[in-house]
């Protein structure tokens, strides 16, 4: 029998970084708040960054993508029918324990797709309402970048310098600035200097494992304390099997402990954070009586739309030694060159272009990055000519919505707690195929420019599904959408989504930092309208 | 940086063999480097290699416990075609074990993920020599953002 827990002001599904991002607002706000987080709390001591295993554990244990990893508290996705794989981490702190840390706003015209460019549609906010939000989040958060990027409209900047460029960055910027081209140092969500008690990044180059010094941002450390000093509770261990209702109205979330334990968590309010699959997946097994095609899905939009972002990298290798294992990763400079349309090309919208560093030995060494030409005596002679020397660019080119791609719940496929688990239908478009083409010849140009004497290109990297969008997307009409402009459903007027599930359109860019822009807005303004919130009686 | 202790892992010896036998028709002797199997891809390396990565045991043991290494290059070949995970699980056990050796790093001149103390680094180490006047050469050409209208089409 389900366990009953005391009704919450606001029940939040999900503590990572749009569950931090509301949480700390909601929760100092005076409100009470319950996440339910199927993860755990990671020291940082866990972490592998600083010891040798750092580049095999990165390929299990610390591997991105849920199936492979493989965790107790990881659900299996059934990616059969998905040309990228997804890529997410299940705990306090979400996903943002292994991202990057590249921290972009999406640009003006992101916002207006369907009036500049006649195709997808435009979202029902501009860049300038969010820019307010970009700013507060990007001071919570301690972003380190340099004010006054040309790709952007005037504001305030990120409140820390840049982090170094190094070596190679510094070719890269030399090749554009000949070319005329665009670059600028990335923003990042990694501290440049000592931040709010947070110690800065020391450059060990292992990000995507965990930051065993805090340098790099993620709600763990920089949202949900502050939350629970202000009275949040996070109940670890938890997964959801379904948000209940009641006339109407969201009145709490079925869940399940570690020891396979039922539980109901009663709330006026309840917030989706679990990630544009979480959510879409949530939704779908919330499906009863009343909503037999999945909860608040009139528009029979739950869980299409989904968006991944196609990614390449086109590698250059130089002569000298950059020591290009080092470095945050994270990148070093971001390029908006070719960002906006230009129909002549053949596509329409374009790609953020981020420059990393290449990683350790092993990397370096696998057939994956050298080819089967790796093996035999000219192993040694490849290896010495790639390692330490290469620059990366990675291209992150715009997702167009396809009602086609979309998470649905799989037939057999469940979780350690027998919920069902989610299935990706999703189909690289051909407007993504030729605009990765492009911009593949537009960054080997670069690289050659710069001095490299040989080009590698990685395209359509199947491990490349960082970036989780679009499966209950925001609009103002609720036959074409499944939030409204503020994040709130439009069946159902207690439920909130506050995750990339509710972006319109991908953009071309890392979507982290409009995530939690959009969280903190939509928190912001349930607590403006809390007089007019319908709740439970 | 800190390496996984603990027990030695159970591998049979019929696989420490063939990683031996594998890795050096991988990684030859050759170009002033020793060959994977001086750098014990079959024996310590693999131990340091399965202690921080138990789940590759099972694999290894399917793939080589009864190989038939008269051919190494037509066996890795097929194992390649007809057995991709275990061809990742065969080449990563062997690449891992060799390029964290000790040795080889001093060879490679890789010191490992350094940590460097970025409050210490001057501005001219971090930012490097003309690194900002370039900066200021990108704002110089101006905006490139498009304006966007304030109202959706779609309103």
């Amino acid at each position: 029998m389900a366990t009953r827990q005391d009704r919450a002001d606001v029940l939040i599904i999900g503590a990572g970084a749009s569950g931090g991002i509301a949480g700390r607002f909601l929760a100092e706000s005076g409100l009470s708040v319950v996440c339910l987080e199927q993860g755990r709390w990671h020291d940082r001591s866990e972490f592998r960054g600083n010891s040798a295993d750092w580049e095999i554990t990165g390929r299990k244990q610390w591997f991105p993508n849920p199936t492979l990893r493989g965790l107790p508290q990881d659900y299996p996705i059934n990616e059969d029918e998905s040309d990228i794989a997804p890529l997410m981490f299940n705990g306090v702190g979400g996903s943002m324990i292994l991202y990057a840390g590249v921290w972009p706003r999406m640009l003006p015209s992101d916002f207006r797709v369907r009036t500049l460019d006649g195709v997808a549609d435009d979202w029902p906010l501009t860049y300038e309402e969010l820019q307010p939000y970009y700013e507060r989040t990007e001071a919570q958060i301690g972003v380190s970048g340099l004010e006054g990027d040309p790709a952007y409209p005037p504001g305030a900047g990120p409140p820390l310098p840049p982090l170094p460029l190094g070596q190679g960055a510094l070719k890269i910027a030399r090749a554009h600035d000949r070319l005329g081209w665009h670059w600028w140092p990335e923003p990042n969500a990694i501290l440049s200097r000592p931040y709010l008690g947070r110690r800065p990044c020391v450059q060990a180059g292992t990000c995507q494992q965990g930051c065993n010094e805090g340098a790099k941002a993620s709600t763990d450390q920089t949202h949900w304390p502050m939350a629970i000093d202000h009275g949040a509770k996070v109940v670890t261990g938890a997964r959801v099997r379904r948000i209940v209702t009641q006339g109407g109205l969201a009145i709490g979330a079925e869940w399940v402990d570690e020891q396979g334990k039922e539980h109901f968590q009663a709330a006026d309010v309840v917030v989706l954070a679990a990630n544009a699959i979480g959510t879409a997946r949530l939704l779908l097994n919330s499906a009863g009586v009343d909503w037999p095609d999945g909860l608040a899905n009139s528009s029979g939009l739950v869980g299409r739309r989904l968006m991944m972002h196609p990614f390449a990298s086109v590698t250059g290798l130089f002569d000298e030694n950059l020591e290009s294992w080092q470095g945050q990763f994270g990148c070093s400079i971001e390029s908006f060159e070719f960002y906006e349309t230009d129909e002549s090309r053949g596509f329409v919208r374009g790609a953020k272009w981020g420059l990393a560093p290449t990683g350790g030995p092993i990397n370096m060494a696998l057939p994956a990055r050298a080819g089967e030409s790796a093996w035999g005596p000219n192993h040694h002679l490849l290896f010495k000519e790639r390692f330490g020397k290469g620059q990366s660019w990675g291209l992150f080119g715009e997702d167009l919505p396809n009602e086609e791609n979309r998470v649905v719940i799989d037939d057999d496929l469940e979780d350690g707690s027998g919920i069902p688990s989610p299935k990706l239908i999703y189909k690289v478009s051909e407007n993504s195929r030729k605009l990765l083409d492009f911009h593949i010849e537009k960054a080997s140009e670069s690289m050659i420019e710069a001095g490299a004497h040989k080009v590698e290109v990685d395209t359509l990297m199947r491990y490349s599904g960082w970036h989780l969008l679009g499966t209950a997307r925001m609009g103002d009409d609720p036959a074409t959408s499944v939030v409204d402009r503020w994040g709130r459903f439009h069946d159902i007027p207690n439920l909130y989504a506050v995750d990339g599930s509710v972006f319109v359109t991908s953009s071309g860019t890392n979507p982290t930092s409009t995530i939690a822009a959009l969280a903190m807005r939509t928190a912001e303004h349930m607590v403006e309208d809390r007089y007019h919130q319908r709740i439970p009686a | 940086m800190s390496a996984t202790i603990g027990k030695r892992p159970t591998v049979s010896d019929s696989v420490r063999t063939a990683l031996g036998t594998i890795g050096d028709f991988l990684i030859p002797e050759a170009h002033h480097m020793p060959a994977a199997s001086a750098m014990g891809v079959g024996t310590g390396q693999l131990d340091v290699v399965l202690r921080s990565r138990p789940d590759l045991t099972p694999l290894l043991e399917e793939a080589l416990a009864n190989a038939d290494l008269s051919d190494v290059e037509t066996f890795v070949a097929r194992l390649r075609d007809d057995s991709p995970d275990a061809y990742d699980a065969v080449t990563l056990t062997i690449v891992a074990g060799y390029y964290m050796h000790p040795e080889i790093h001093d060879r490679i001149g890789y010191p490992g993920q350094v940590a460097k103390d970025v409050q210490r680094m001057s501005e001219r180490e971090i930012y490097l020599d003309g690194l900002m006047e370039l900066a200021q050469k990108v704002v110089d050409r101006g905006p490139i953002y498009r304006p966007t209208p304030t109202r959706s089409e779609s309103e």
